[in-house]
């Protein structure tokens, strides 16, 4: 298939933070290695596929690639192939090999097994699979068929290349890698290809892009009771707090990445040498609907005004900033996040875009106040009183959501609020159908159906596209109102 | 009004020479002017080019002694009340009819550089001057110097005069020197260049009143519009020579001037076309070297950093993009894609100058080529700030400038200039550079130049273009408004406006 015969030979993890050097279409696909930044090797999928594709018993008991089967990542390369009439406009306009550049096989496609597996299954897929997320198997993969393998420490595990998703860091950093952007896997998307036609990337929710894409696996706590004893008397590493709380850590990871995205790719086209390392300033790392809106009078952006920004002046990503301050106040910390990134917006202030040279050293400590903040969430436990922080985390996400400014920050809050409203018994449960239909009809916010809802619908991105076209920013606040709490409620 | 902060020395003077009647604010008014010695030494403070940066001072200190009525003399060649006395140019309208001795109360009465200075003081300004923390618009450096006569004087020069807005000394010229002489007849004996050593400046061919519209309709070093003026709410700019002086209520009489030639409308369009071209180049230079100084000494009070916004198309990037996005069409042109297009105004104007009046201008196609270079150069790499680049900017700018100047020069020498304006020649020009011409800009400027083809003469009183042609371009122009509560181009549809062009009789 696709990955396995055009990806070459591996080649040091290093060499993968220089793919982005140079124009992208100067960069082939073979320069991608085939050993993954742990150092091991890729297996393949098809080794997974020979247990996986049944149920494992009590502890493994969903059939992984059965669902896989329905999930559209396994089909992303499908989008690099020359049949598909957006990626043969986007090769035109580019003028580029969709499948030779680097760019595009970073997220569409899995890096090449070592040896490539002779006879492929038909689970087997060019897309993103197993190892993607997972990591690299040849460290693992014989380990991890035998029984000790449950009872190993996520540390063990982790030494021999095994992703640890169930912490809500290391799964939102690898989501994010894509869905967001990452310099050192080459998973960056420029403006040029969002001008050729490239869909543009969503606001990015961890738990409900997770339930979308139809989970392969099951919670620690939703596993049989005998399982879940025998897990802890191992001592075995189960998942922090509420499905809100890992939101929250997603956010706070968001916001961590999209602010060093631009740092690390500021550094890349600062580095001398005789061609530049990559062009600057890279449109892609910024707010889109900074620019990209309508003209109007009159305006409300000049009625809202600019915050610390000199007007005018395009900032980074918007929507990793709508949550993070109520992230940071359920972490106990100031919640001002415009403060918190003051240091990037003097650099955007002096130049629009920034200088790279400016980006390079970046801001400490307010990364450490996001890392302390994601800290003091990943501490939070199941049995910490969680349904009264709940309600707590739905008043602040009110809060944020009656003050946003543009429809992927306002999908972002009202994705962790509903989440945080289900089941709520701080509010009734009309009270709390009430909003979410609010929220999806008024506020045309959109929830990333399950793929077998979703067959049936116009691509997401599409209707994030209309939605953002047509957003009225005064009922898409007013939609986030919350009903007032049952009496003796929460707290 | 509230009474603004005064250094010690000024509140003690305001003691002493306290009149009983006379407002706080009105003193430190006149105090301003009085004082003479520090408003000849000091030169203005650099503009603020930052938020937090503070308004234009409103005192200054008052040298004990000075004389107050010398200082009251320096700033008179600035006032309108030095020209608009009765017997001079402020007389009454009705029953008058020589139009200079009215055309103060003319100015006074209808035109909109009379409200300048005033709309300073309206919610948008105050929001945009708030917006962009300069402190007052009314009192802001970079808001006074197209809003007043402030630009013409090195002093800062009193409230009293600012307030007049855009007055006669904005245009005519610093009149110190020549207030108390023009309107003796010694005055006509004097040749262009002697008045010109006084101040004054003459205003009456297509290329004078061109470059003196350009400064602040096209922009300079000393005054400019900049993406974070307009983001704060400031309108883009236009500027067309023929069609602004069309819209604008004349206060001066078009017999024995060169408006009374009968291509005169088809003069200003090309030479003003020309002229813009050329401020656009030096503005263009003046943005490329305070970048470069940007690069060098970020902090340099005369650094401005690289990409102005400004300087591009505003609805390449200005759309939304949902599906029905379809502000503009960007088919066609060999670029990177997702780079917004420099100065698509000025671009057409450029291709319509050749295509119009160019034919055997070797200055003409010269300044097309021009346009063409720098616009090779900024499409490519738009917002890069490299230095070299920048250089490279300059330089072409610069020959630029010198290639409008040089048609500017050529056309204003012509006995006769004659606008095409036939539907083939718009025709091949469309069918020679396709990919320019599906902008809104590029439509309105083809408008332009149609309407000024077709009127011939001063447009207004003579009855041209005739009614058949005047009701054409009038719904070609209605065709291409806004819609309500929009300020971009959405729905514009660049062939149907090409064949509504070709159908104009």
């Amino acid at each position: 298939m696709l990955a396995a015969t055009t990806l070459g030979p591996a080649v040091s993890g290093f060499i993968a933070m220089l793919m982005l050097a140079g124009t992208m279409a100067a960069c082939r696909a073979e320069e991608l290695p085939g050993v993954a930044a742990s150092g091991f090797a890729f297996k393949g999928s098809g080794l997974c596929v020979k247990c996986h594709r049944t149920e494992q018993g009590e502890w493994c008991d969903v059939a992984t690639t059965t669902v896989w089967r329905h999930d559209a990542h396994s089909r992303s390369h499908l989008a690099l192939l020359p049949d598909n009439p957006r990626t043969r406009a986007m090769e035109h306009a580019l003028g580029i090999k969709a499948a030779e550049t680097v760019s595009c096989v970073a997220c569409h496609t899995h890096p090449a097994a070592e040896p490539p597996p002779e006879e492929e299954d038909d689970v087997v897929h060019a897309g993103i699979s197993c190892e993607t997320c997972h990591g690299a198997g040849a460290g693992y993969f014989e380990p991890h068929m035998e029984k000790r393998w449950r009872f190993l420490s996520v540390a063990e595990k982790g030494v021999l290349g095994m992703r640890d998703l169930r912490d809500p860091v290391l799964k939102a950093e690898n989501c994010l890698s894509c869905h967001l952007g990452d310099v050192a896997s080459g998973r960056v998307i420029s403006h040029a290809m969002y001008a050729a036609g490239h869909p543009p990337l969503p606001a990015f929710e961890m738990e409900t892009f997770s339930r979308a894409m139809g989970p392969h696996w099951k919670r620690v706590w939703e596993k049989a009771p005998r399982v879940q004893a025998a897990a802890a008397a191992a001592g075995y590493h189960t998942e922090a707090a509420s499905e809100t709380h890992r939101a929250l850590v997603g956010t706070l990871v968001a916001l961590r990445s999209s602010a060093t995205l631009v740092q690390d790719y500021a550094r890349l086209a600062a580095e001398p040498g005789d061609r530049p390392q990559a062009p600057w300033p890279e449109l892609a790392l910024y707010d889109c609907q900074a620019c990209h809106h309508d003209l109007r009078i009159p305006s409300g952006r000049q009625a809202a005004g600019y915050g610390r920004l000199v007007p005018g002046r395009p900032t980074i990503a918007r929507w990793p900033r709508a949550a993070a301050g109520v992230a940071l106040a359920v972490a106990g910390q100031p919640d001002d996040v415009e403060a918190l990134l003051s240091p990037w917006v003097a650099v955007l202030n002096r130049r629009p875009f920034g200088a790279d040279a400016d980006l390079e050293p970046g801001a400490p400590e307010s990364l450490e106040r996001i890392d302390a903040a994601i800290r003091a969430l990943q501490a939070v436990r199941r049995d910490d009183g969680l349904d009264d922080r709940r309600r707590e985390i739905a008043e602040r996400l009110s809060a944020a959501g009656l003050r946003c400014g543009d429809i992927d920050s306002a999908r972002l809050v009202a994705w962790i609020m509903l989440g945080a409203m289900e089941g709520n018994a701080a509010w009734p449960a009309e009270a709390r159908d009430a909003v979410a239909a609010n929220l999806a009809r008024d506020a045309a916010i959109g929830v990333p159906r399950p793929p077998a809802e979703a067959a049936a619908l116009p691509p997401f991105w599409q209707t994030s596209l209309e939605a953002a076209a047509n957003a009225n920013l005064e009922t898409l606040r007013s939609a986030f109102r919350l009903p007032p709490a049952a009496q003796g409620s929460g707290r | 009004m509230t009474k603004p902060k005064v250094p010690l020395q000024v509140e003690t003077i305001m003691q002493q020479s306290a009149h009983p009647g006379r407002s706080g604010a009105l003193l430190i008014a006149v105090l301003i002017v009085l004082c003479p010695t520090a408003a000849a030494v000091e030169p203005l403070p650099e503009p603020p080019s930052a938020p937090g940066a503070g308004p234009l001072p409103e005192i200054c200190p008052v040298p004990t002694g000075a004389n107050p009525l010398r200082a009251m003399e320096t700033a008179r060649g600035f006032s309108v009340s030095s020209c608009s006395s009765t017997a001079c140019h402020g007389g009454p309208k009705a029953g008058n009819h020589d139009v200079q001795s009215f055309a103060a109360t003319l100015w006074v009465d209808g035109d909109p550089h009379a409200r300048a200075y005033e709309v300073l003081h309206d919610p948008r300004s105050q929001r945009m001057a708030r917006l962009l923390g300069i402190g007052p618009a009314h009192q802001a450096r970079q808001c006074l110097a197209c809003h007043s006569v402030q630009a013409e004087s090195r002093a800062p020069l009193p409230k009293g005069v600012l307030a007049d807005g855009v007055g006669c000394a904005a245009c005519h010229g610093d009149a110190t020197q020549w207030e108390s002489r023009h309107f003796l007849p010694e005055w006509k004996m004097l040749s262009p260049a002697e008045r010109a050593s006084l101040g004054y400046r003459e205003l009456g061919s297509p290329r004078e009143r061109a470059d003196t519209c350009v400064r602040c309709h096209v922009g300079a070093s000393d005054r400019e519009v900049d993406h974070d003026l307009i983001a704060a709410g400031h309108p883009r700019l236009f500027f067309e020579l023929a069609t602004f002086q069309r819209l604008w209520p004349r206060h001066w009489s078009p017999r024995d001037r060169a408006e009374a030639a009968a291509d005169f409308t088809e003069r200003s369009w090309a030479v003003g076309q020309a002229a813009a071209l050329q401020a656009v180049a030096e503005l263009l230079d003046t943005r490329a070297q305070r970048a470069v100084r940007a690069v060098e000494k970020p902090m340099a009070a005369a650094a401005k950093p690289w990409p102005e916004f400004a300087e591009f198309d505003c609805y390449s990037c200005h759309r939304s993009l949902g599906p029905n996005a379809d502000v503009q069409d960007h088919r066609a042109r060999p670029r990177p894609p997702g780079a917004p297009t420099w100065q698509p105004w000025y671009v057409a104007a450029a291709l319509l100058l050749e295509n119009q009046v160019g034919t055997e201008s070797s200055a003409a196609r010269e300044l097309a080529a021009e346009f063409a270079e720098v616009r090779r150069l900024l499409d490519a790499g738009w917002a890069d700030a490299d230095e070299e680049r920048l250089r490279r900017i300059r330089f072409e700018a610069r020959g630029m400038a010198a290639a409008a100047d040089r048609l500017a020069t050529e056309l204003s020498a012509r006995p006769v200039v004659v606008l095409d304006g036939t539907p083939a020649s718009f025709d091949r020009m469309v069918a020679a550079r396709p990919d320019e011409w599906h902008r809104w800009d590029g439509a309105v400027q083809a408008l332009l130049a149609l309407e000024a083809s077709r009127a011939g003469g001063p447009a207004r009183h003579d009855g041209r273009p005739p009614p058949r042609v005047r009701s054409a371009l009038e719904a070609l122009r209605d065709s291409l408004r806004f819609p309500p509560g929009v300020d971009a181009p959405l729905g514009f549809d660049a062939e149907r406006f090409q064949r509504a062009r070709a159908d104009i009789p």
